[in-house]
This record gives C-alpha cells, sequence and structure tokens, in this order.
C-alpha cells in the first residue's frame, strides 16, 4: 500500500468546495503519476479552477484530502511548493519587467532553479528576454507564464487552461511546448475546455461537469467503455410537414432508433453496429420510397464522450460566454 | 526571509516606478509644481506692501507719526502696545516696528525678514521727504534676527511631508490593491517565496522612491528658493524617514484587503484631501477654529509637517519633537498591527 501510494505525485479524495450557496466541487478524486498528463475537460464553470486552486494550495478544500508527492499541505507547504510548477488561468505579472527580469524574479523564489539561457530557449522566448511584458502577444505572454511555471523544474506541473483565449495558431504552439514539457518523472495536471487539447496532450482525461467528475479515463478508454463502435447518421430529403411522419415510420420499422439523437433533418446514432443498421435503413426507405440524402460514418470522439455523459455539446455550452 | 527573494522585488518594484513615465514625473514634478506656483504666487514681492509696527503714544510726534506713516503708500500701519508688537514681529507678521523716544526715533527690524530692508528704507523715504534733508529725526536702530519665515520657507516642508503622504498611499498601497486584482500575489502564494520578503521589497522599495522625493523638495527648494534648514539637517532626514515608516504602514493598511482599484481610489482621494487640509499644508493651521485644530493635532501629517517645520524653520532640535515622533511611532504600531490581520492575498 505504502509503496503504491509513493508512486503518486498527487493523490486528492473527495474533495468538496463550496462559495456561499453554489457547490463547485462535489467530490472529486484524481490521481497523477510521474510521466503522465492528466487533463481535467469542462465547460465554464464546471470547477476546474476551483479544483486546480485546491490542488495547488490556494484553496483550502471544505472536505477532503490532497497529497503532492506523499506530502501534505498543512505541515509541508513550503517543501511542496518548492516541488510543483503552477501557471493560474489569470494572472499579470509585472508589466514593465522584461521576459528575462521576470525570470530571475521567479528563480530567485526556489532554493535551484532551472538554467535561465536553457529555458528560454526551451520557451522558445530567447530573442524576446529583453522585451518588456506589456509588449508581448497573448500568446507570448502564455509561454513566458510556462516558463515561469517550469523554473523550478518542478515535479508536479499544475496548467489552468493554458491556451484559452488564444488564436488556433498560437494554440498549436502552446501545445507544442507542454508536448516538449513531459518527461518521464514529471507529472503534468492540466485543465481545459478544448476537447482538441485534452486530446492531443493528456494520457488521462478526467471530464467535469457542474462540480463533478463524470468520468476518468484514457481518451481511447472513455471512447471504448461510452461510445464504441462508430457514430452514423443520415438526414432525410422531406419538407418540414412530412419529416415527423417518415421519422415515426422509420422508428416503427427500425427500432434502434430510438437510441439515436434527433438532428436538424434525421438522426445521428453511436453504434457497434453501423454498417448493418445503414443497410437495413436503405432496405426500410427504399420501400416508402423515402429519399435519404447525406448518410455519414465516422469515429466517435471525446465530443460523443461529453454529449452522452451531459447530455450537451461542450462548444454548445460555451455559447454563453 | 531570503535575500535575493527581497532584492528581484524590490528590484521589480522599482522597475514599475521608474519605467513607468507618468507616475515618475507624477512624483517628482507635483512637488516643484506646487513650489513654482505658489512660491511665486504668494512671494512678498509681488506686493510691494508692507505691515509695519508702531507703538501707541500720547506725545504730539507719536501723532504725527501715526498720521503719517497710516497715510503712505505701500505701507499697512498696526498700532499698538509693546508686547504685542514684539510678538507680531516674532511670528514674523512684521518686519519692524517705531516707538517714539523724547523727541527721537527708535526701530527695531528683523534682519532675517525678507521685507525688513525694504520697508525700512520706505520708512526712511517718508520720513525724510516729510522733514527735508537737512533737519532729519534722530533714529535709533535695534536690529534682531529672528527666524525667517517667507511663505516658501513655510510651504516646502509641508511640500514634502504632502509627497511622502501621497507617494505612500497611491504608490505602496495602489500596488497592492492592483497586485490582488491581477492575480500577482495569488501567483506569488503559489510559490515558496516568504510573505515577509514581499513586504519588505516593498519597505525598500518606497525608501528608493524617496530618496528621489526628498531630494528633489530639498534641491528644488533650495535652488528656486534658498531655502534652507535652520536646524540640523540630519533630523530632519530622520523625521522624514519616521514618517516614511509611518504613512508606508498607512498604505499598506489601506492596501491591505481591497480588490477594487477604483473604490481604493476613492477612498484615498477623500483620506488625502481631507488630511492635506486639516493639516495645515497650505496655511497656517492657527487660522482655523480651535475645535479644528484641536483634531488635527492627532494626525499623523500633521505631525510631520509640524516636527519638520519646527526644524527647518525655528531650528528645533530632535529632542524637542519627541511628542510629534511618538505620534508618527503610535500610527506606525497601529497600522503594522492592523495590516497583519486584515492582509489577505487574494
Ligand atoms: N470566489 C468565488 N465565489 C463564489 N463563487 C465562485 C467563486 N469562484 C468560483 N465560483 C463559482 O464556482 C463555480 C466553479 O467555478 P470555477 O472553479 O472557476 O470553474 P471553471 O474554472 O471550470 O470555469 C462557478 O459556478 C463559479 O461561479
Ligand atoms: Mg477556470
Amino acid at each position: 500500500m505504502n509503496t503504491r501510494e509513493s508512486t503518486f505525485l498527487l493523490q486528492a479524495e473527495n474533495l468538496v468546495k463550496r462559495y456561499s450557496t453554489t457547490l463547485a466541487v462535489d467530490h472529486v478524486s484524481l490521481y497523477v503519476r510521474p510521466g503522465e498528463c492528466v487533463a481535467l475537460l469542462g465547460p465554464n464553470g464546471a470547477g476546474k479552477t476551483s479544483t486546480c486552486e485546491m490542488l495547488e494550495g490556494l484553496l483550502t478544500p471544505d472536505e477532503g484530502t490532497i497529497s503532492i508527492c506523499g506530502l501534505g499541505y498543512a505541515r509541508n507547504r513550503r517543501e511542496i511548493l518548492e516541488l510543483i510548477g503552477v501557471q493560474l488561468q489569470e494572472t499579470q505579472l509585472y508589466k514593465k519587467a522584461t521576459v528575462r527580469e521576470t525570470l530571475q524574479l521567479f528563480a530567485s523564489f526556489y532554493r535551484s532553479s532551472e538554467d535561465l539561457n536553457g529555458l528560454l530557449s526551451a520557451t522558445h522566448l530567447n530573442n524576446l528576454e529583453n522585451r518588456r511584458l506589456e509588449a508581448l502577444s497573448g500568446g507570448q505572454k502564455q509561454a513566458l507564464y510556462i516558463a515561469c511555471s517550469l523554473i523550478n523544474r518542478p515535479r508536479l506541473l499544475f496548467l489552468d487552461e493554458p491556451s484559452a483565449g488564444l488564436d488556433p495558431e498560437a494554440r498549436r504552439r502552446i501545445w507544442a511546448l507542454i508536448g516538449q514539457v513531459k518527461q518521464s518523472e514529471r507529472g503534468i495536471f492540466l485543465t481545459t475546455h478544448y476537447l482538441e487539447e485534452a486530446e492531443k496532450l493528456a494520457d488521462r482525461v478526467a471530464i467535469m461537469f457542474e462540480g463533478r467528475l463524470a468520468a476518468q479515463d484514457s481518451p481511447a478508454g472513455l471512447i471504448r467503455t461510452y461510445c464504441p463502435g462508430a457514430v452514423w447518421g443520415f438526414s432525410l430529403d422531406a419538407s418540414a410537414e412530412t419529416l415527423s411522419a417518415q421519422r415515426d415510420y422509420l422508428k416503427l420499422h427500425l427500432p434502434w432508433l430510438h437510441h439515436g439523437v434527433e438532428t436538424q433533418g434525421g438522426c445521428e446514432l453511436n453504434s457497434l453496429e453501423a454498417s448493418k443498421q445503414i443497410q437495413e435503413l436503405t432496405v426500410v426507405a427504399r420501400q416508402k420510397s423515402i429519399g435519404v440524402h447525406s448518410l455519414y460514418l465516422r469515429q466517435s470522439t471525446l465530443e460523443d464522450v461529453f454529449l452522452k455523459l451531459t447530455g450537451r455539446r461542450l462548444d454548445e455550452t460555451h455559447q454563453r460566454h | 526571509m531570503k535575500l535575493t527573494s527581497v532584492i528581484e522585488l524590490t528590484k521589480c518594484r522599482w522597475r514599475e516606478f521608474r519605467r513607468e513615465p507618468s507616475a515618475f514625473l507624477f512624483v517628482l514634478a507635483m512637488p516643484l509644481f506646487w513650489m513654482l506656483i505658489l512660491g511665486f504666487a504668494f512671494s512678498e514681492d509681488a506686493f510691494e506692501h508692507y505691515k509695519i509696527g508702531m507703538l501707541a503714544g500720547k506725545t504730539e510726534l507719536s501723532h504725527q507719526m501715526e498720521s503719517l506713516l497710516a497715510h503712505q503708500k505701500g505701507l499697512e500701519l498696526v498700532v499698538g502696545d509693546e508686547e504685542s508688537l514684539v510678538s507680531l514681529l516674532h511670528r514674523n507678521e512684521i518686519p519692524l516696528f517705531l516707538k517714539t523716544e523724547g523727541h527721537g526715533l527708535s526701530l527695531t527690524l528683523n534682519g532675517t525678514h525678507p521685507d525688513g530692508e525694504k520697508a525700512r528704507r520706505l520708512v526712511d523715504e517718508t520720513l525724510q521727504t516729510f522733514f527735508g534733508h537737512v533737519e532729519t529725526i534722530p533714529m535709533r536702530v535695534e536690529r534682531l534676527h529672528l527666524p525667517h519665515a517667507r511663505y516658501i520657507d513655510f510651504l516646502i516642508p509641508g511640500l514634502l511631508a504632502l509627497s511622502l503622504f501621497s507617494t505612500s498611499l497611491f504608490g505602496t498601497g495602489m500596488v497592492l490593491v492592483s497586485s490582488r486584482r491581477e492575480n500577482l500575489l495569488k501567483r506569488f502564494a503559489a510559490t515558496p517565496m516568504g510573505s515577509l520578503d514581499y513586504i519588505v521589497s516593498h519597505i525598500l522599495g518606497r525608501y528608493l522612491i524617496f530618496v528621489l522625493e526628498f531630494l528633489v523638495v530639498l534641491l528644488g527648494g533650495s535652488l528656486l528658493f534658498s531655502f534652507r534648514v535652520e536646524g540640523s539637517f540630519l533630523s530632519y532626514l530622520l523625521v522624514s524617514i519616521f514618517g516614511v515608516a509611518t504613512f508606508t504602514s498607512l498604505g499598506i493598511l489601506c492596501g491591505s484587503r481591497a480588490r477594487n482599484t477604483g473604490a481604493y481610489n476613492g477612498l484615498v482621494n477623500l483620506l488625502l484631501l481631507s488630511t492635506m487640509m486639516l493639516s495645515g499644508i497650505w496655511f497656517p493651521r492657527h487660522h482655523f477654529p480651535l475645535w479644528m485644530q484641536r483634531l488635527s493635532e492627532g494626525l499623523p501629517l500633521t505631525a510631520l509637517v509640524d516636527a519638520l517645520r519646527a526644524i527647518a524653520i525655528e531650528g528645533a532640535g530632535l529632542t524637542s519633537q519627541i511628542p510629534q515622533l511618538i505620534i508618527l511611532a503610535t500610527y506606525t504600531v497601529v497600522c503594522t498591527v492592523s495590516a497583519k490581520i486584515l492582509f489577505r492575498w487574494y
């Protein structure tokens, strides 16, 4: 038991956080092993930042325990802070300081620190080292914040929405950077509301929705468990009046259609027997001369898993923001 | 405490100030601006109008002198008894007074009053025009050297105190509030850097800015208005350093919780304007109603201004300013302790 525990960089059990009336985090348990990148995926307001800040020792959990490399915040706070690297969701560092001066500042806080020149080139900031923060683009700033979180060669790195608000190009550069930062001894815990980010970077994805963890597994494992097989769909060549009648007719003859989701002009299904179902559909449709136009078949993705688990699409939940 | 952290933090704090042209100019230019505007506006040269004293007498000569001088253009005559005239002279409200001595006159002059010589010349000319050049009236002149007091000499220590006060509240306090708002303090809380290091760096940074403020007010005053400190310069410096400690702790207290820079700004402006008026930065406090004077005596800004003026104008020693230093020290302790209790990082 003991030897198993020490192999975890992070182990959190049943974390709970309440803000007056909101239950922001509801009995969440997480762990990170060395060499592993864990992504907490969820829409805005899911409780990602609250979870992250509890793990970073910035928020005290109302319930639950946190152990970082076998240490707890209550007794070994300083020791833990030497071991972790943190990038907060929203921070403004000194605007008038240059990139190099900022890294020097953070280096001075730790017992030992990364070589500055090495870190600057690893984060592609070497030709910006004398630029002031106020003159950096969003992506460059984000790269610097990640560099600051790496200054103490952390065993465990926390990144709270590392690419939020960046344009796709800058986002890809940040992903490449995080990919480089992965090491066999280091664990990464990141939060994101981008499926693609979780899919690209994470060895394990924890899906969070309304304060609770809906599932936790590797991306492939999640798909295997919740959306095995393929996703396929079709739409009908029908006017608005005839559409529902046609759909009802199909459902009557093809009972498996009840497991699907109605889309604008048709239906979408996740199934292990996609090809058999497609054949059946064509047969039934021909008998009744129902026109099927646009038929598609694709692999299921995390998006489908999210939809299945929460009943919503991840990008839908974002349109409010 | 980790020295390298303190140094790096202090450097950052200094850079934020030094590399922000508006903050830099504001701190340096404000005292000079007021000095120039008010120094020239209230420089007595601008008026060519002197208030002088005359001892009330019953002799014919007294009456003659009284009516002569009272009607002279450029002179304003205050007639009173000896005691009140001496006190006016000491308070620098008049540069000289006259009294009759038998058939002659005696003139008591404060040689250090900036208007002394000019007022005396005007009195001489008035008398000579009246009595004629030959048959002039005998006059004994007694020359005193009282501490000088031009408005500018009164103003400059006040401007220094005000500058130390406002830079602490708008500098130190405001930086804390905006750093909290921008999650910088939270980011620091996620590092092993100790909170003491951070606060110490703010105090050091404040003293770096103090050096500049002090030099600007001192050099500006001495070059533009030949201001000088009558008392010990070291005491003047020491009292200023004391004042900065008080105001820095007050600034940290004001910035110990707030996240909202706008609200903080409003609060500090209110505090600044009211204490600035009550502490008699611009005008002597003895013009105020008594209750207001009592009220203002307990303010730290008043204590600092009074001590600086006593040293600069009256040449007072440090020991005579102990009551003021006690007031400042009390505020420092109370503010530091409350800030420690109230402070939050995020
Ligand atoms: N300081 C706070 N006070 C009150 N409610 C908060 C506070 N911080 C977060 N919340 C609420 O808790 C929930 C989770 O927020 P957060 O952890 O920031 O989620 P996420 O990072 O996933 O967007 C949200 O409903 C949010 O409004
Ligand atoms: Mg968040």
